[in-house]
């Protein structure tokens, strides 16, 4: 971007302008500050503040360039970051097809870790069945059945709370990527 | 005062340019460059050599460097739009005689001149409206 560059400028800093009749015609020029005497500036919205050349190069943009351009930039990549969830929820007992549990997203999951302190699932992208370990044993399930959407996890089991994580009162953590 | 208060812009015909007019523009570039960079967000990267002596002009690589000078003066000059007076670049270090000689310094002086009074054109932050003209909210 590219700053203003007066060469109208008198010794105490009063920049010149023009005053104009209604017809155009330009009848003087007056210099002119500001004398409300703030107690501060205020940010000058200038090449140094919005967009220095150095932040404009490291974005392939050149002196030119406006922040509207770095925005532009920047979304993209945003777009294309990695994204995480993190929460915890109450399991309460329920279980089956018509009660599963749901973790909805503001991104597309792609892999989710869910786990109480006796209970650990592993979700995977697109995978339709979980993954489950439980503490007391050695022994593992993949029976509970997930289901993959655009801004959702969901996953029920038909046989027990348990392996649908959802034991009553039993406290679940879970991390979900994206 | 400044580096800039001591560049020389009134050579007249005869008069010769050496080691000591080039450390004095180098040191303009370290003094602009600075200027430039620090309090108005461009971002030269200039090569600069400051430590000129007599005999660097005879050496080996002495052609390249006066090229890096010239085009130290070119990049500080295009980081501005510059007034209709303000002298052009020298097309070439070879043969560099007085007034051109003068014009590398009047460059800086006006490129200094300018970046002096480009702050009183700033608006600051809750004195402007977007997309307002003129000067009173």
């Amino acid at each position: 971007m590219n700053d203003r560059t007066p060469t109208e400028v008198l010794a105490n800093g009063a920049i010149r302008y023009g005053i104009y009749d209604s017809a155009g015609v330009l009848l003087r020029y007056e210099y002119i500050k500001p004398e409300d005497a703030p107690t501060q500036d205020g940010t000058a919205l200038n090449k140094a503040n919005l967009l220095k050349d150095v932040t404009a190069a490291l974005y392939g943009l050149g002196t030119g360039a406006v922040p509207n351009d770095v925005f532009a930039l920047i979304k993209p990549l945003l777009d294309s970051k990695a994204k995480i969830a993190t929460g915890s929820y109450i399991g309460t007992g329920t279980y089956g097809v018509s009660t599963p549990n749901s973790l909805t997203l503001s991104f597309t999951p792609k892999l989710a870790f869910v786990a109480s302190n006796t209970t650990f699932g592993i979700f995977a992208n697109n995978f339709p069945k979980a993954l489950l370990f439980r503490s007391t044993t050695t022994a593992f399930s993949t029976d509970p059945v997930v289901t993959w959407s655009v801004s959702s996890l969901s996953w029920y089991d038909a046989g027990s709370p348990v392996f649908q994580l959802s034991e009553s009162g039993k406290t679940y953590n879970y991390v979900v990527l994206g | 005062m400044s580096v800039i208060d001591t560049l020389v812009t009134d050579r007249v015909n005869g008069v010769k340019y050496n080691y000591s007019d080039m450390n004095r523009v180098e040191s303009a570039f370290v003094y602009l460059q600075a200027k430039m960079n620090g309090e108005f967000g461009f971002n030269l990267s200039l090569t600069i050599k400051t430590n000129w002596v007599r005999n660097d002009l005879g050496q080996v690589g002495a052609q390249a460097l006066m090229e890096q000078y010239r085009q130290n003066v070119v990049a500080i000059r295009g980081a501005i739009t510059q007034m209709a007076e303000t002298p052009s670049a020298p097309a070439s270090m070879r043969f560099l005689d007085w007034a051109k000689a003068n014009d590398i310094e009047k460059i800086l002086q006006d490129v200094e001149w300018l970046l002096n009074r480009m702050p009183f054109a700033f608006r600051h932050s809750g004195a402007t409206i977007s997309g307002q003209r003129g000067l009173i909210r």
